[in-house]
């Protein structure tokens, strides 16, 4: 079995997580949508992990809205308000997950003035620059993420949604990292809208959310069919809702252990790549996951190293499973101003609730012959 | 509880779920088939498997299949898709008034965005004529999206003899085969269709899990309209459930080897089942019965309101034209499209017959009908009896 | 039929009624009133037959297409026809209220009151 050291990337499905999904998997069951018997219950499980997904971030339980997954909540948060409304600005943050860039530079074939908003070298937002593209011009929609995929890096939610809002516009967080992991707060954070995903917090793959208050105007992405308010049509995905639901209570009630878990061992890591030369961590000066490091063995090519480390039986990644296999190095680093050749190097290990020391100490030695080469 | 309600959902099959549950249980079935590690290269693999059992079910190749999470989405994906592909949103496109909602919403949407649509109505038989579509078309159609079979009434669309016709023409036709994935043969490989929508809850796979056929040679392309990652040769991006696709790619497999014994045996109880119902006096079938499909029977019993008629079967799962038996409380507009007045629509029940429907509960469902329309008859002022 | 479960979640006055309409039927003679009234919008239909002498009601029945709630209306109608002395035509707030009918249903409690205004000269027509 390897060591899975990918967390960002996907989790395996909760046992718990698991027995909550199988009756309707088994059990009589069938459309949420229609109106006999089957129906009703499965419509009732369905409402039952709304309200569980709801808590996770503190919304209530009617602003939230199935999707497929990350990707499509990101999407539908920005063309959907897009469509919505008349045409001017969209800003995104440079270190966006490419479902949110991407989104946002689709917007411009229907002329949308799209712009990113940039960095510092710790990931962290340029203040003074976004202010002044705040004023810049009429504005709908500003999307940033609570924190990074692949750097871990978390950003002042409450401070951006304060400017977003004077200057008339709403912001969409992606806290499709971030939930499970640390706090979240809907409210608090001032979000507009918000995107979840089930897969990241041990629930199933396939299976999503985008929450949004009552203010947002949003056209449908997927049209036809009544489920989700007209906004999503449709069948439910019944099984994967409530597994995604169930998996939303176990992040909640488990948050704080879990947190405090992968961060006693991410400072183990952080510690035994300190000892070994040549190692950069990005975003290191900045408050990051406490599941998250991401460095670079200063110099070597991450896919070479990473193929190696798959041989030795961990599992890591660059960085967006996404993107992986593309061999262009992570838009993240580089919109951090890190250079084309130590962005190259990067490996993102992403601990989860599972892993331990034993796992830590074995990758460190693992990584230990690369490491030297370089230095050597 | 008697489950004729197979066109709505079917249940999962076992061997579906047997499929499916290393996938979600397992130690080393969770990796992202995206990632680049031996797990995530395990679920790649097993996504890949599926997607050739989506593609061997349709006479399609594996590249073809696009993965969906349903086929609400594969009909966007297709219809919008293709239109702004071309950079085209102003264009003409043709349907039919009986199509799913998922294309008559699509189209609407579209509407408000420029484009022009045809909404043809279907023959007396409930088919969508060929010749109307030929005679539909102007200089700036480009797609034409009509559904292979009809989720109300079963009845199939002359697909075939039109696909051809639209190609020579270079429209690019879209089928919504929901309906007909599993109950009728579908071929791409004889058949010129560019775009086929595809659902696996249809045909005893996961809720939740869809896929869009999209033809190689020539190739039709299309405009994403989920961004990010560039998942599905760019057309569909998003982490791949690994479950639900493996779930589906297994559907499918059975829905191919199953086929022909199955519609067999199915059409048989459901001749069996409208021999029952005949012995009430005034119902009617809606759609010709030489073009249903063979699991698919929908019947109006005059003179039997339909929301008293379905309050009077509380035991049987079958789908109602009645106003309130949807959320979307409109009287069937497809029956409507084939001239049943708003009171027979309303009074139409569909009976969709499944793998596993036997000849006891046909019969039993048969007798609560039966039992339910005369006892509404008896009580109605305007039954008159023969 | 009285096995059948409410899976719909009719009024229990309401359901009671739909699945035993005791008074269902027509009366036929010379002494025999009948009165209709109907609700396009429901596609619904509410006939009274009622067989007077003296001035009283002797009998009473109904018939109705329409949904359950409209049935009931019918039952109730004709239940309080054969008991209430002199017959005081129900309002369709009255109606409702007996039968716990909701607000998407109002209009079968309105059909209830015309068809029981339609009845009304009849009966004090008899001395």
């Amino acid at each position: 079995m390897p060591v899975y050291l990918d967390h960002n990337a996907t989790t395996q499905l909760d046992p718990r997580v698991l027995d909550a999904m199988l009756p309707y998997l088994k059990g009589p069951y069938g459309n949420a949508s229609s109106l006999h018997r089957y129906g009703r219950a499965a419509r009732d499980a369905v409402e039952g992990a709304r309200a569980q997904v709801a808590a996770l971030v503190g919304a209530d339980f009617a602003q939230v809205l199935w999707t497929s997954g990350g990707t499509e909540s990101n999407n539908l948060a920005l063309k959907g308000v897009a469509a919505a409304a008349p045409t001017t600005r969209v800003l995104y943050g440079i270190t966006e997950h490419p479902a949110v860039m991407e989104a946002a530079e689709a917007l411009r074939a229907s002329g949308w003035g799209v712009e990113a908003v940039a960095v510092d070298g710790q990931g962290l937002i340029d203040w003074p620059a976004f202010t002044q593209q705040l004023e810049a011009g009429p504005l709908r929609l500003v999307a940033l993420m609570r924190a990074n995929n692949e750097t871990g890096v978390i950003q002042d939610i409450a401070r951006a949604a304060a400017l977003v809002h004077r200057a008339g516009a709403w912001l969409h967080v992606d806290a499709v990292q971030a939930a499970g992991k640390i706090p979240v707060d809907f409210v608090g954070l001032g979000a507009d809208l918000m995107s979840l995903s089930s897969h990241k917090i041990y629930g199933p793959k396939g299976v999503g959310a985008l929450i949004f208050t009552s203010e947002v105007d949003i056209e449908p992405l997927h049209h036809g069919g009544a489920q989700e308010r007209g906004l999503r049509g449709g069948t439910e995905n019944v099984a994967s809702i409530v597994g995604f639901g169930v998996a939303a209570e176990i992040a909640l009630r488990e948050l704080e252990a879990r947190a405090l878990h992968v961060s006693t061992l991410r400072d183990r890591l952080s510690a035994g790549l300190r000892a070994l030369p040549a190692i950069h961590i990005f975003g290191d000066g900045a408050e990051r996951l406490p599941n998250t490091l991401q460095f670079a063995v200063s110099g070597y090519d991450g896919e070479a190293l990473l193929m190696q480390l798959d041989r030795k039986g961990f599992a890591v990644s660059s960085g967006s499973a996404c993107a992986s296999g593309k061999g262009e190095p992570s838009h993240v680093l580089l919109g951090m101003g890190i250079s084309r050749e130590i962005a190259k190097g990067a490996v993102r290990v992403s601990l989860g609730k599972d892993n331990t020391a034993e796992d830590i100490d074995r990758f460190v030695e693992a990584l230990r012959p690369f490491a030297g080469q370089r230095a050597a | 509880m008697i489950y004729l309600d197979h066109a709505a959902t079917t249940p999962l099959d076992p061997r579906v779920r047997e499929a499916m549950l290393p996938w979600l249980g397992s130690e080393d079935g969770y990796g992202n088939p995206a990632s680049e590690h031996a797990l995530g290269l395990s679920a790649r693999r097993a996504v890949e498997q599926a997607r050739a059992e989506v593609a061997a079910l349709i006479g399609a190749t594996a590249e073809e299949v696009v993965w969906t999470s349903g086929a609400t989405e594969s009909n966007n994906l297709a219809i919008k898709g293709a239109l702004e592909f071309r950079g085209q949103t102003q264009a003409h496109i043709v349907t039919s008034r009986i199509e799913h909602k998922a294309v008559l919403d699509t189209c609407r949407y579209l509407e408000t965005r420029g484009a022009r649509v045809s909404y043809l109505n279907p023959d007396a038989d409930g088919r969508i004529d060929s010749q109307a579509v030929l005679a539909a078309l102007q200089p700036d159609t480009v797609l034409v999206s009509l559904m292979w079979v009809n989720n109300e009434t079963g009845v199939i669309n002359p697909i075939e003899a039109l696909a051809p016709a639209l190609r020579a023409r270079g429209i690019l036709f879209h089928v919504d085969a929901v309906q007909a994935a599993g109950r009728v043969p579908v071929d791409l490989a004889q058949v010129p269709v560019d775009l086929l929508s595809l659902s696996a809850h249809k045909i005893y796979g996961p809720k939740g899990a869809g896929a869009l056929f999209v033809r190689k040679r020539p190739r039709a392309r299309l405009a994403p309209q989920l961004h990010g990652g560039g998942h599905e040769q760019g057309m569909r991006s998003g982490t791949l459930a690994t479950h639900q696709l493996v779930g589906m790619g297994e559907a499918c497999r059975l829905a191919l080897a199953l086929l022909p014994a199955e519609a067999a045996r199915l059409r048989e109880l459901r001749d069996h089942l409208w021999a029952r119902l005949s012995e009430l006096p005034r119902i009617y079938r809606n759609g010709a019965a030489e073009h249903t499909v063979a699991p698919l029977l929908n019947v109006s019993f005059e003179g039997a309101e339909g929301e008293s008629l379905r309050a009077m079967l509380p035991a049987l799962a079958v789908s109602s034209g009645s106003a309130c038996s949807s959320a979307t409380r409109e009287p069937s507009y497809v029956l409507r499209a084939l001239g049943r007045n708003d009171e027979l629509a309303g009074s139409s029940l569909r009976f969709s017959l499944g793998r596993g429907t036997r000849v006891e509960q046909i019969d039993a469902a048969a007798d609560q009908v039966i039992a339910a329309v005369r006892f509404l008859r008896d009580l109605s002022p305007n039954w008159v009896p023969a | 039929m009285s096995a059948l479960a409410n899976v719909h979640g009719y009024p229990a006055p309401v359901w009671a009624r739909f699945l035993a309409p005791d008074c269902g039927g027509r009366l036929s003679g010379g002494d025999v009133v009948q009165v209709e009234a109907g609700s396009p919008a429901a596609h619904a239909l509410l006939r009274l037959s009622v067989k007077l002498a003296d001035g009283r009601v002797r009998q009473a029945r109904f018939q109705a297409y329409g949904c359950p709630v409209a049935i009931a209306v019918g039952q109730w109608l004709a239940e309080r026809l054969q008991q209430s002395r002199p017959f005081v035509p129900p309002t369709a707030a009255e109606i409702r209220a007996a039968l716990e009918i909701p607000e998407d249903k109002a209009h079968c409690a309105l059909l209830g009151e015309d068809v029981a205004l339609a009845l009304l000269p009849h009966l004090k027509s008899s001395p």
